[in-house]
């Protein structure tokens, strides 16, 4: 299993187990229910679509003999940018930052459409044109 | 990889990319950014293209690829129930999606229709397929 796999896995399991915790939060005390979008997203993103970018970059077919996982500086880009992404996204949504939050929240937004990009960058050219 | 998984897996790349454009400009509406009213009304779109667009259909690509296969030809199974699924998950996204941003209650419940439809006629390729390997 690929070094960028580990990562993306374990920051998954993270994510999930962060989601959870909030869910059990809201679930105790209404209070906490604008906590309800970046949840959402935690487990979503954070969880659901890092454990695909994670596993697909592992499993899918390898690109060349010399390159085999693709253009790996793709990979690593969407690892950064998806986790920083959701950081900014969880200090930002729920909490208030005043004349910072807007900022914050739309980097977090264009972090996660640039490791959307990445990833397909990644994985496009590596499924040739089927047989 | 067989081309029919090859072109679920790319529509559903084209769906993460679409759909994470349009949480961005979501994102800008809520971080008060001045943006056509349209945009306020665009999280279904967003919600649509990146659950059944991207989650679902990455998944019936993949399954397609990997599910047991049988001992004769075809062995994935009839290729034709996945294509016209193929077909009718990226009509109902498209359908349920727009037909939620524009309020046209037709327009999303044909879409919805049309998802149901498409994971019906993917099933008849693959529930057969779902066996213990080794097994015809």
């Amino acid at each position: 299993m690929p070094i960028q796999t580990r990562l993306f896995v374990r920051f998954a399991l993270g994510y999930l187990l962060l989601g959870l915790v909030a869910g059990v939060v809201m679930a105790v005390d209404p209070a906490w229910r604008f906590l309800w979008p970046t949840y959402l997203h935690v487990i979503v993103v954070g969880w659901l679509t890092q454990l695909i970018f994670g596993v697909a970059f592992w499993l899918f077919p390898r690109a060349s003999r010399d390159r085999k996982r693709g253009r790996e500086g793709f990979i690593w880009a969407t690892l950064v940018l998806l986790n920083v992404g959701l950081v900014l996204r969880i200090l930002a949504e729920p909490f208030d930052l005043g004349r910072a939050a807007g900022p914050l929240l739309m980097a977090s937004a264009l972090c996660h459409l640039g490791a959307a990009v990445g990833f397909t960058a990644n994985i496009w050219p590596r499924m040739g044109s089927g047989r | 990889m067989p081309r029919v998984t090859v072109v679920l897996v790319r529509a559903a790349l084209v769906y993460l990319v679409a759909g994470a454009a349009v949480g961005t400009l979501l994102m800008g509406a809520k971080a008060g950014y001045q943006l056509p009213a349209l945009v306020t009304r665009a999280w279904p779109l967003h919600a649509e293209m990146l659950l059944f667009g991207w989650m679902v259909q990455l998944a019936l690509g993949v399954a397609y690829w990997i599910l047991p296969k049988h001992a004769a030809a075809p062995v994935r199974g009839p290729v034709g129930p996945v294509v016209l699924a193929a077909l009718f998950l990226n009509l109902g996204v498209a359908a349920a999606a727009l037909g939620s941003v524009v309020d046209h209650a037709g327009l999303a419940t044909g879409g919805r229709v049309a998802e149901l439809a498409a994971v019906i006629l993917f099933a008849v390729n693959a529930v057969p397929r779902i066996k213990r390997f080794g097994r015809d």
